[in-house]
C-alpha cells in the first residue's frame, strides 16, 4: 500500500511509520515518545473538535495536533484493530 | 564500608512520566508526596528517606522525563542531577505495560549510570493485560537487577529496598551490558532520532526475549471504552462541564452544614472570650483589637473558607488520580492553538481552580518558554478557592432566594461553573492577545501521553490532600488574617476629628468605586485582600457593621441586609463577582511568578493584566445599568 500521511489515517488502522518531515519542529520529543521510522502506530480517536487525535504507539497513547501529523508518514496496514 | 547509621545511601529515582514513580517513592519513604496520574505532575525534585537494615536511605525523587537526550529545560533537570551528584543506585521505575519505550529510557540511563536498580511497577496491571516478564532473563540482558512491583498495593516495596541495599553494599554486582549503550552519546543533540532508533532496536530484542503477551488487554478495554465517552463529540464537553459541575455542587452543599457549625461554635467562643475579657478587667481598646478584630476575621476565615476546601481539594485530587486531566487538555487543545498556546495550558488552569500559586509553579509541566509565560500571566484569571467563598456568598446573599435548599445550592453550582466558564473565555482571548502583543514568538509542539485510567486511591488522597493542601492553604490565609483583622479594627476605631481612619479611606476610594459600580469599601477591601484573597469579604463586612448597629452576622439572609443597608444592588453584586474574578493576583501568587520566571517586567506584567479587563467590564456594566434603570 502507498504511504499516507499520519492524519489521513483511518480510526483503528494500524500502521509503520516510514518518514518523518525534517521539518517537523516536535520531531525530537515524538521520538523519545516512541514515533521513529518502523514503529507501529494505530489512529485511536479524536477530540470533539477534530483536532488533536490520539494514537496508540509501543502501548502508550499519544496525541498529536493535525498539522505536525501532516509531516508523518505512515504506510498503512490492512488490518483492523479493536 | 559505610557500617554506621550516621552515613547515608544516597539514592536517585528516575522513570519516565506517568509509571507512578511518586506511588514508589511514596512506598519506600512513608511520605505523602504528591502523585497525579498525568503527564509532569512531578515538577520539582522531592527528598525523602528511610532506614533498612540499620542504614539509612535517601532519596531524591526526579521530575518524570522522556529522555535523557532532549534539551529542554525540563530533561535537562533529570540528565543533570543524575551527572552533578552520583547516586550509590539509581532506581528506574518502569512502567511494565510499556516496556519496549521503558527500556528506551532504561539504555538511556545506564549509558552514564553504573549502579541501578529496575523496578517494573503497574504489575498489576500488566498481567491484567496479558503481559508476562520473565525477570530474571531481562536481567541478565541488562545486567542490573530487575524487581516487580505493584507501588500503589505496596507489593514487592520490600524486595525493592533489600535490592537496592545489596547494590549499595556490592553484595550485588551491577555489570551494565554496554554492547545496547555503547554507541550512544547522551550529549550529542543532533544525533538525536539516531540514538533513539539504536535505542529502540535493542529494546525490542530485549523485549522479544524476555516479555511475552497473550494479548487479552482488559485494563486498556476500560480505558478505551471509558475515552470513547469522553472525548466523543457528543459526550466529551458536556461531561466535562458536568464534571466540574457536579465537583462544585459537592464543595456547596458539602460545606454549608460544617460552616454553620463552625460559625455556631466560633460565637460561642466569641462570647467566652467577651466574659473572659471582662472578668479580667481587660482594656476596651485590647479587647477590642483581640475580639473584634483579630478574632473576628479568623474565625470568618476558618469558618467560611476550610469546610469547601477540605471538600474541593480531595475530590480534585481523586480526579487526578484517574487520570482524566489529560482528557481535558485534549478536548480543549484545538482552542488552546487557536490563541497560540498550549493545550497543557489547560491543566495548569486547573491546578489554579486550587490555589493560584499552585497553578503557577504547575506551569513548569510546559516546555516552551513563551507558552509557559502566558500560562502564568493569565493563571490568576482562575478564581481560586480562596476566592470562592466570596463568589459563594454574594450568590447565596443575592441571587439563590429560593426557600427550596436543594435548588439554591443547584443554582450556587451552576453560578460557580458558569464563573470558571467565563474565565476560561477571559483566559483564551487575553492569551490570543498576548500571544500577538507582548509574548510573540512560535508556540511549541503539542505531544501529549494519554495515560490508562486507574482506580484512584480514595483514602490516602483524602487524607493527603486535607493535610498537604487544605492544611496549608489555610494556614497561609490564617497567618494573614490574624494581623489584617488587628489593621482593620485599627483603621475602624482610631479616629481623626471624630472620623475613622477607614471612613477616610474609604471615602477617598468611593468615586472610582462607584463609577465601576462597586464602592470605597469594596475598593478598600480588595487592595488590602492583596495578602490573600479570603479576607475580602471580612473587611467589607467590618467596615459596613462598624457603621451600623450590627455586631455579628450569622446567615446569608442577614449578610444580604448588611449588604443592602450599605447601597448594595443586583448591579454591585455582578460587578462584585466579575472584579473578584479580574483583579490582581495575591502576595503568594505573585511572590511565585517571581520565583518562576526571574523576571521583574513579566511580574509587574501579572498583576496589571487582569485588573484591565475587570475594571473595563465593571465600568461598562454599572454605566449601562445606569442609563436603563
Amino acid at each position: 500500500m502507498d504511504r499516507i500521511r499520519l492524519s489521513s489515517l483511518p480510526l483503528k488502522k494500524s500502521g509503520i511509520i516510514t518518514e518523518i518531515d525534517g521539518s517537523l519542529d516536535i520531531s525530537d520529543r515524538l521520538a523519545d515518545m516512541g514515533f521513529i521510522e518502523g514503529a507501529g502506530v494505530t489512529a485511536e480517536f479524536v477530540s470533539p473538535f477534530g483536532d488533536p487525535a490520539a494514537f496508540r504507539i509501543y502501548n502508550t497513547v499519544v496525541a498529536i495536533r493535525k498539522k505536525d501529523c501532516d509531516k508523518i508518514f505512515v504506510k498503512e496496514l490492512p488490518y483492523e484493530n479493536e | 564500608m559505610r557500617m554506621s547509621n550516621e552515613f547515608a545511601f544516597s539514592l536517585a529515582l528516575a522513570g519516565n512520566p506517568n509509571v507512578g514513580k511518586s506511588t514508589v517513592f511514596n512506598a519506600l519513604t512513608g511520605l505523602n508526596q504528591h502523585t497525579g496520574n498525568w503527564t509532569g505532575k512531578t515538577v520539582e525534585c522531592s527528598k525523602g528517606s528511610y532506614i533498612f537494615n540499620s542504614f539509612k536511605f535517601e532519596i531524591t525523587d526526579l521530575p518524570g522525563t522522556y529522555s535523557l537526550l532532549s534539551f529542554s529545560s525540563e530533561e535537562q533537570v533529570t540528565r543533570d542531577y543524575l551527572i552533578k551528584y552520583p547516586s550509590d543506585c539509581v532506581i528506574i521505575t518502569a512502567d511494565a505495560n510499556a516496556v519496549e519505550r521503558s527500556l528506551v529510557f532504561v539504555l538511556q540511563i545506564l549509558s552514564i549510570c553504573e549502579k541501578a536498580v529496575l523496578c517494573l511497577n503497574l504489575y498489576d496491571e500488566a498481567e491484567k493485560n496479558g503481559v508476562y516478564i520473565d525477570e530474571k532473563k531481562l536481567s541478565g540482558k541488562l545486567g542490573i537487577p530487575v524487581v516487580k512491583c505493584c507501588a500503589v498495593k505496596n507489593k514487592g516495596i520490600e524486595k525493592l529496598r533489600k535490592t537496592v541495599y545489596g547494590v549499595c553494599c556490592d553484595k550485588i554486582k551491577c555489570s551494565v551490558n554496554s554492547e545496547y549503550t555503547r554507541e550512544i552519546d547522551v550529549f550529542n543533540s543532533k544525533l538525536h532520532r539516531e540514538n533513539i532508533a539504536k535505542l529502540t532496536s535493542s529494546a525490542i530484542s530485549i523485549c522479544k526475549a524476555c516479555v511475552t503477551k497473550s494479548g487479552t488487554e482488559r485494563v486498556n478495554l476500560r480505558t478505551k471504552k471509558l475515552d470513547k465517552i469522553l472525548t466523543s463529540k457528543r459526550f466529551g464537553i458536556p461531561a466535562m462541564l458536568f464534571l466540574f459541575g457536579l465537583l462544585f455542587w459537592l464543595t456547596v452543599v458539602g460545606a454549608n452544614y460544617p460552616s454553620q457549625w463552625l460559625s455556631t461554635l466560633f460565637g460561642a467562643g466569641k462570647e467566652w472570650l467577651c466574659l473572659l475579657f471582662d472578668n479580667l478587667g481587660v482594656h476596651k481598646f485590647i479587647k477590642g483589637i483581640i475580639i473584634d478584630g483579630v478574632y473576628t476575621t479568623l474565625s470568618w476565615v476558618v469558618a467560611v473558607m476550610l469546610p469547601p476546601m477540605a471538600i474541593f481539594f480531595p475530590l480534585f485530587s481523586i480526579i487526578e488520580d484517574s487520570g482524566y486531566l489529560p482528557r481535558i487538555a485534549f478536548n480543549l487543545d484545538k482552542y488552546f492553538a487557536k490563541c497560540g498556546t498550549h493545550g497543557k495550558q489547560s491543566l495548569t488552569m486547573a491546578m489554579g481552580i486550587g490555589c493560584n500559586a499552585c497553578g503557577v509553579t504547575g506551569c513548569r509541566i510546559i516546555e516552551n518558554k513563551r507558552d509557559r509565560n502566558i500560562a502564568i500571566l493569565t493563571n490568576s484569571f482562575m478564581p481560586c478557592n480562596g476566592r470562592f467563598p466570596v463568589l459563594i456568598a454574594v450568590t447565596m446573599s443575592f441571587f439563590a432566594a429560593g426557600a427550596n435548599k436543594f435548588i439554591t445550592t443547584v443554582e450556587v453550582a451552576l453560578v460557580l461553573l458558569a464563573a470558571i466558564v467565563f474565565a476560561v473565555v477571559v483566559t483564551l482571548v487575553i492569551s490570543k492577545l498576548l500571544s500577538v502583543t507582548v509574548c510573540k514568538g512560535a508556540s511549541s509542539g503539542f505531544a501529549l501521553e494519554l495515560p490508562p485510567y486507574r482506580k484512584p486511591q480514595i483514602a490516602k488522597n483524602i487524607v493527603r490532600s486535607l493535610l498537604d493542601r487544605t492544611l496549608s492553604v489555610l494556614g497561609r490565609a490564617v497567618i494573614v488574617a490574624a494581623p489584617a483583622g488587628a489593621v482593620i479594627w485599627l483603621f475602624a476605631n482610631l479616629k481623626i476629628n471624630d472620623i475613622s481612619l477607614l471612613k477616610y479611606c474609604s471615602d477617598f476610594f468611593e468615586p472610582f468605586g462607584a463609577f465601576i459600580g462597586l464602592d470605597g469599601v469594596i475598593i478598600m477591601a480588595l487592595l488590602l485582600g492583596f495578602p490573600a484573597n479570603e479576607i475580602v469579604v471580612p473587611v467589607i463586612l467590618m467596615s459596613y457593621m462598624s457603621r451600623s448597629t450590627l455586631t455579628d452576622y450569622t446567615g446569608y439572609e442577614q449578610l444580604r441586609q448588611i449588604l443592602l443597608n450599605n447601597g448594595w444592588t443586583a448591579v454591585t453584586a455582578i460587578c462584585m463577582l466579575i472584579i473578584t474574578m479580574l483583579h490582581f493576583p495575591c502576595s503568594t501568587t505573585v511572590l511565585t511568578i517571581k520565583k518562576e520566571t526571574g523576571s521583574l517586567r513579566t511580574t509587574l506584567l501579572s498583576m496589571i493584566l487582569p485588573v484591565i479587563p475587570g475594571v473595563i467590564l465593571c465600568a461598562v456594566i454599572a454605566n449601562i445599568a445606569r442609563l436603563f434603570f
